[in-house]
């Protein structure tokens, strides 16, 4: 007898092949563990001013130098990690549910309910997101929840125009016809027969929304309109950080450099996903 | 075409009212705009509830809303209260440069990224293709504040060092008393459009590149290389002008976020366009400003949603509008 494949073993075996979503997939959980346990472990706080050190270049005691009220940067880019990496999760996971529901009852009920919600989703795809994110964050003026969902809000329409596409293309199925037939509700039918033939795309759509959203986050708090100070952020600290750019450039160097390694890697795991969940949809990217 | 084109318009409209009703109702939210007027000992209670009846805001939301969209179809899109000016007149001057930045962000672009998506795709599995995928990956990755950042630091600062002069320039449009020099606006104008630029040249060559790769397989083009035409003429005649279809749309539907790029780019360099203008708006509750760049911004949407569906039936003879 072969060798047995279960799901799973499959799916890894083609993950596996992709080196760097691999090499990504490690740096994630690595920086993962770094914001969550660095705050912890190192000797400084990161609302902890300083006034005898500021703008220390980095050093052994600071690796990523101080800045202009003494806080250690370290401390301040993990706890900065924290926030931007929770709004990027969060926001991806809820951007994506509400694509989901939005997409499947269009797709399912079709009529007049589809029309509608084509028609907001296509509204939604039309404003100009930036816009609308920055009036609307300077109403919310920083609070963490309420960034989450305004950009929550400006993110679901891929996903929604996604599953319904998939949901319009298997209502008319005879697995569908047979569990109506059996007696299933129209919720049953959605959440166990329909929406599982979306999982893979769903996914990888929330994988690739997290570095999305960290990116929208970052760029948000650098104009000011999203996370606000005191809280740190990467993209507020910046903020901070722009005006003594080229006298202190460790404060402009390390939050940035921690997005782009964040997103990148973040990218390159959805691509390897993508890959290996979807090996009839590589299109040779 | 023509009515085709008639009739889109007519179907933006909704979208433009929904619009500006919701950034309406959000703005009432944003801050009082005669916050600093209040705090003046020299003003009196008085004189500020004059002017709140002047400007409508003892009205209920609905009626300043109806008063709004009706002065601003008739061309009155209210006075801003930070400059004093009125707003319609403050837009096109400052959307002059924003269009200046946006286009020439739109033709290095171009120019960069359908040459490299060509190549990626003739040349797939090559070095430089790998090198295309990673460079395109670190583009989409790249925070475009940061970027602009560390352009400044480098080509702004560190380079001006090492030369001795100054080859770009890092804030507003041109030097003071050079307003006319051509080379003195270029220096000024590379930094922003290279920030502007390169999330897009990662993504439209990515575009390019598949859909060159889906044509490159065609039939029609096996017999190209049969007749003996040359490989440029194959793949630069016959191959480009298909593949080049999905690009253009992409390209287009990209307008609206190459539009908060400019936004976030403005604020950096010192662009006097009109993100800086609506970053300051914001920032002052200059509800009117506000809203006309709003409006603004989701007409400029609609117009390269539009200008997308009829280069893609210049492009392609096959698809005709009814």
């Amino acid at each position: 007898m072969g060798k047995e494949y279960t799901l799973w073993s499959m799916f890894w075996r083609r993950f596996r092949h992709h080196r760097l979503a691999l090499v990504s997939l490690f740096i994630l959980i690595f920086l993962s563990l770094s914001v969550i346990i660095l705050p912890f472990v190192l000797p400084y706080d990161y609302a902890e001013i300083n006034l005898k050190e500021r703008f220390q270049p980095p050093s052994l005691s600071h690796p990523f130098g101080t800045d202009d009220l003494g806080r250690d940067q370290l401390v301040r880019v993990m706890y900065g990690g924290r926030i931007s990496l929770a709004v990027g999760l969060i926001v991806a996971l809820f951007s994506t549910l509400v694509g989901v529901v939005i997409g499947a009852i269009a797709g399912y009920f079709g009529g007049i309910l589809d029309n509608i919600l084509m028609r907001l989703t296509d509204f939604a795809l039309i404003i100009p997101a930036l816009v609308i994110l920055m009036v609307a964050g300077s109403i919310v003026a920083g609070g963490v929840l309420e960034i989450i969902l305004i950009i929550s809000l400006l993110m679901w329409m891929y996903v929604a125009r996604l599953i319904r596409g998939v949901f319009l293309s298997l209502k008319a199925k005879e697995f569908v016809e047979a569990a109506r037939a059996c007696g299933a509700s129209h919720f049953r039918i959605i959440v166990k027969h329909l929406l599982p033939n979306a999982v893979a795309p769903i996914i990888v759509n929330i994988t690739l929304a997290v570095g999305y959203a960290i990116l929208i986050e970052s760029a948000l708090s650098f104009l000011g309109f999203g996370i606000q100070p005191p809280i740190p952020s990467w993209g507020n600290m910046l903020q901070r950080a722009q005006h003594t750019m080229i006298l202190y450039p460790w404060l402009t160097w390390f939050p940035g450099a921690m997005i782009v390694l964040t997103v990148l890697t973040v990218n390159f795991l959805g691509d390897g996903l993508r890959d290996a969940l979807e090996p009839t949809k590589v299109v040779e990217v | 075409m023509f009515a085709y084109t008639v009739r889109r318009l007519l179907h933006s409209i909704p979208v433009l009212i929904l619009a500006s009703l919701v950034v309406f109702i959000l703005m009432q939210y944003a801050g009082d705009p005669l916050a600093r007027l209040r705090l003046n000992p020299h003003v009196t209670p008085q004189d500020i509830e004059r002017l709140e009846k002047e400007m409508g805001l003892d009205k209920p939301l609905w009626a300043r809303y109806a008063r709004w969209s009706g002065d601003f179809v008739r061309g009155d899109w209210g006075e801003s209260m930070s400059h004093h000016r009125p707003v319609l007149e403050l837009i096109v001057e400052r959307m002059k440069n924003t269009l200046q930045l946006m286009s020439a962000a739109l033709l290095f672009t171009f120019i960069l990224a359908i040459p490299i998506g060509i190549y990626s795709a003739v040349r797939q599995y090559s070095k430089f293709d790998y090198a295309a995928t990673f460079f395109s990956f670190l583009g989409f990755s790249m925070p475009i504040f940061w970027f602009g950042l560390i352009l400044q630091m480098i080509l702004g600062y560190y380079l001006t060092r090492a030369l001795g002069f100054q080859l770009f320039y890092t804030a507003s449009m041109y030097s003071v008393g050079k307003e006319y020099d051509l080379i003195n606006r270029l220096q000024h104008l590379a930094l922003p459009t290279i920030t502007l630029s390169l999330a897009y040249i990662a993504g439209w060559s990515r575009y390019q590149r598949s859909s060159m790769l889906e044509v490159i397989r065609a039939d029609y083009l096996r017999t190209a290389h049969a007749k003996g035409l040359s490989e440029s003429k194959v793949i630069l005649k016959h191959a480009l002008r298909n593949a080049l279809i999905p690009v253009i749309t992409v390209i287009m539907l990209d307008m609206p976020a190459l539009f908060g790029g400019a936004v976030i780019t403005e604020y950096i360099f010192a662009w006097p366009g009109i993100g800086r203008l609506l970053h300051y708006g914001i920032l002052n509750g200059d509800y009117f400003l506000v809203m006309g760049i709003v409006m603004v911004s989701a007409f400029l949407v609609i117009f390269f949603n539009l200008l997308a569906d009829i280069l893609y039936g210049f492009l392609d003879p096959r698809i005709a509008y009814k």
